[in-house]
């Protein structure tokens, strides 16, 4: 599969054509999806250009040294800064997954972490209602325990919504599956049952949407191959962003995503200070994206048909005048200057785009990619496609 | 090295013989403030500090027994050889005990300030390290394990911390009487003489309660000194487009301000808690205190143990101050919490400036 800038423009053009269409008639049955799988990673946990794509300074030499020149580096992406919208994972990542800034509201906090919801329709949603895609194909992998991020899963636009979610893969899923099937094997003394009730019903509270308990079979099917494997207790998973990649490489031979999300978020570490927290993450990152193209050129279905877009939920402070100068990420300029890689059939190897690209971009050009049309504030970048 | 003073009758106060005396006070704090801008000569800062805080005892012992001024007690000194060198403010070159030499009158005070100032620094890190190391490998250690998802372990962070903050909880309350105690006596073990600083501290309950406040809060400035950096961008629109030079030179006048505050707040401090421990000293029994007992044998002898202005001892007011000596002295714990969290330093766990070494620790 390859996407070139002739079909890339036809794909936005019949992407509109087809927007049009679907609202005038909302009960036709979508087309099969014939387009390239798009893998979608969050370089997260809000890294700068410094430690990532700047040569001497860079921990992720896989991504700088073999990746970028298979694609088109774009080392000047940036978040608009714009009043009431900040520089955080949650905001980036819903700017990637929508193509819109807003100023959000929470709906509330898990700790220090806010919980926020999409007011616009995510890619997934764009996705599955332009094409018939199932749920488990439109995949959001998530931190290792983060019930906050089950809310990208789908917006509150009346024309999308819930019917067109994504299925999320993270240690919170896990959790409510292998609560629920303990429960329903009921093989366990009664006491231990009772602590698993218990401990669902708090899972479950994370959840007021109530999507992350009505798994397709095809999700259950896979937690339950996940715990042939590994068996029940977490502790014998890979840990941190590890999991992440491994949970990544399985949905690929056994779901068959076509839009995969991967949300890495271990640099973040370093807001208590231990700047080689954030060095480790990145390359704990870096290794990840190699096991994933690895695992992604092993495998037919996706070999030659898969497009990479890499970028940052935000970048992180450069000041002088703190200890570790990277600390936070508190709107500061350095951090709303990102980057991303996009690299895959169609696009240009070994390009720099030495343009200023909005952080909303890469939503526009996901959708132009697999020929749908977002309302991305930003523009496609066609000029990155041969 | 107890200072023993010879005993003599009274002599009528005289005034100060230190003509433009004041001029001293801005010109050692000016001297004060630059010395500590580095943290090896702010060993020196803290040897002036704890020679300040001798004088301030001095003062306060003669003031607390004869009920006279401070000029009245500063001229009183002054009349006596073996006082004389405590009478004028503390300067940088002047010795401030009995010298025979010119050179040793004149120069000796650099000695005194630096050999006390190691002393010092020798004991505040003896009697802080064992919870700020633990503060420090609790905040490493915890962070680590978390990082690295030893969850298996994860117990162990907290449990440092907590055992660090208990730690603290004890130390803290004992050190301001420890530090005056010390800079009075002249002794290391001065600092960790447990029975003698307890007695201090329940001789002047309610002041030290006050003092452990009126520190707590002055460690405020320094608290925010180190968080409003993080928004420096968002305080100073257009800061990271300021050429490299601009920033550093900011960077610098971050450091300065800081360091001004703190030599005048420690100024302050340290002379009102040599004031609260010199009244309390003098309550105590003449072994337990000898500089104190000496100093005011030497201008009113005979008179023994004060015992008029010691706070009047009940259970009640004992559990009371106590409580409120550990929440004010937590508070200061939460505040270094709060700061590290905003602007993360490994030494600033090692070190607080108003506590040890008197040195703001700067990034650049």
């Amino acid at each position: 599969m390859r996407i070139t800038r002739r079909s890339f423009n036809t794909g936005l053009a019949s992407a509109v054509a087809a927007a049009g269409l679907a609202s005038a008639a909302p009960t036709a049955k979508a087309a099969a999806y014939r387009g390239p799988n798009v893998i979608l990673v969050r370089f997260g946990g809000g890294v700068r250009r410094a430690e990532t794509i700047e040569a001497k300074t860079s921990f992720a030499p896989y991504f700088l040294n073999v990746l970028a020149k298979r694609g088109a580096l774009i080392p000047n992406v940036s978040i608009d800064a714009l009043k009431h919208v900040d520089t955080s994972h949650a905001e980036g990542t819903l700017n990637l997954l929508t193509g819109r800034y807003h100023s959000y509201d929470k709906i509330g906090a898990r700790g220090l972490a806010p919980l926020l919801e999409p007011r616009e329709p995510t890619l997934f949603e764009y996705l599955r209602k332009a094409f018939d895609v199932p749920a488990h194909q439109a995949l959001l992998v998530n931190g290792e325990d983060r019930p906050q991020e089950e809310y990208l899963t789908y917006g509150g636009h009346k024309h999308y919504g819930v019917a067109y979610r994504s299925e999320v893969l993270g240690l919170y899923r896990f959790k409510l599956h292998r609560l629920q099937r303990l429960l329903g094997e009921g093989r366990l003394p009664e006491n231990e049952l009772a602590e698993a009730r218990k401990q669902l019903e708090k899972l479950k509270s994370f959840d007021y949407r109530g999507t992350a308990q009505a798994m397709s079979p095809q999700m259950e099917r896979f937690w339950d191959r996940w715990r042939e494997h590994h068996g029940d207790d977490p502790f014998r998973f890979p840990r941190g962003d590890r999991l992440l990649t491994q949970l990544a490489i399985r949905a690929l031979k056994e779901l068959k995503p076509r839009l995969m999300m991967v949300n890495y978020q271990d640099p973040d570490y370093v807001h208590w200070g231990n700047a080689s927290h954030y060095t480790r993450a990145i390359s704990a990152i870096d290794q990840g994206l190699q096991q994933l193209t690895t695992a992604v050129e092993a495998d037919p279905d996706y070999r030659g048909r898969t497009v990479f877009v890499i970028v940052p939920d935000c970048g992180r402070d450069a000041n002088p005048l703190m200890s570790v100068p990277f600390q936070h990420h508190f709107n500061s300029r350095s951090a709303h200057e990102i980057f991303a890689l996009i690299w895959g059939p169609g696009i240009t190897q070994g390009r720099v785009l030495d343009k200023a690209v909005d952080q909303t971009s890469l939503a526009a050009t996901v959708g132009a990619a697999m020929g749908f049309k977002t309302a991305a504030e930003g523009r496609a970048l066609s000029e990155i496609f041969t | 090295m107890s200072v023993v003073l010879a005993s003599t009758a009274m002599p009528a106060a005289t005034p100060s013989p230190y003509r433009f005396a004041w001029l001293r006070i801005p010109f050692s704090a000016a001297v004060a403030i630059i010395l500590a801008l580095s943290p090896i000569t702010a060993i020196l800062v803290l040897g002036w500090l704890v020679r300040l805080m001798r004088r301030e005892v001095a003062i306060a012992v003669l003031r607390e027994r004869l009920g006279i001024n401070r000029s009245a007690a500063m001229s009183m000194l002054a009349s006596r050889p073996a006082t004389a060198p405590l009478a004028p403010w503390t300067g940088w070159l002047r010795a401030s005990s009995e010298r025979k030499s010119w050179a040793g009158r004149r120069l000796g005070g650099l000695v005194e300030t630096a050999r006390a100032g190691l002393a010092a620094s020798l004991v505040l890190a003896l009697a802080t390290l064992p919870f700020t190391a633990l503060l420090l490998l609790s905040w490493w250690a915890g962070w680590e394990n978390s990082f690295n998802k030893g969850y298996e372990q994860a117990w162990v962070g907290p449990s440092l911390a907590i055992l660090g903050i208990g730690i603290a909880l004890f130390v803290l309350p004992h050190l301001p009487m420890g530090l005056a105690h010390f800079a009075a006596e002249r002794r290391f073990s001065a600092m960790f003489e447990l029975p003698t600083l307890r007695a201090l501290i329940r001789a002047r309950r309610w002041r030290t309660v006050w003092l452990a406040l009126v520190a707590m809060l002055a460690c405020l400035p320094i608290a925010l000194a180190r968080i409003l950096p993080v928004f420096i961008e968002n305080l100073q629109p257009g800061f990271a487009d300021l050429p490299p030079d601009l920033i550093e030179a900011a960077a610098r006048n971050w450091h300065v301000l800081p360091t001004v505050y703190l030599v005048l707040a420690l100024i302050l401090l340290r002379r009102a808690q040599a004031r609260c421990y010199a009244r309390a000293a003098l309550t105590l029994p003449l072994e337990k205190a000898p500089f104190c007992h000496a100093i005011a044998e030497q201008f009113d002898p005979g008179q023994g143990r004060a015992e008029t202005r010691a706070s009047k001892r009940t259970l009640r007011g004992a559990l009371i101050s106590t409580l409120l000596l550990l929440a004010i002295w937590f508070a200061f714990i939460a505040q270094l919490y709060v700061a590290q969290f905003a602007n993360h330093g490994w030494w600033n766990w090692l070190n607080h400036p108003l506590i040890g070494l008197p040195w703001v620790y700067r990034p650049l």
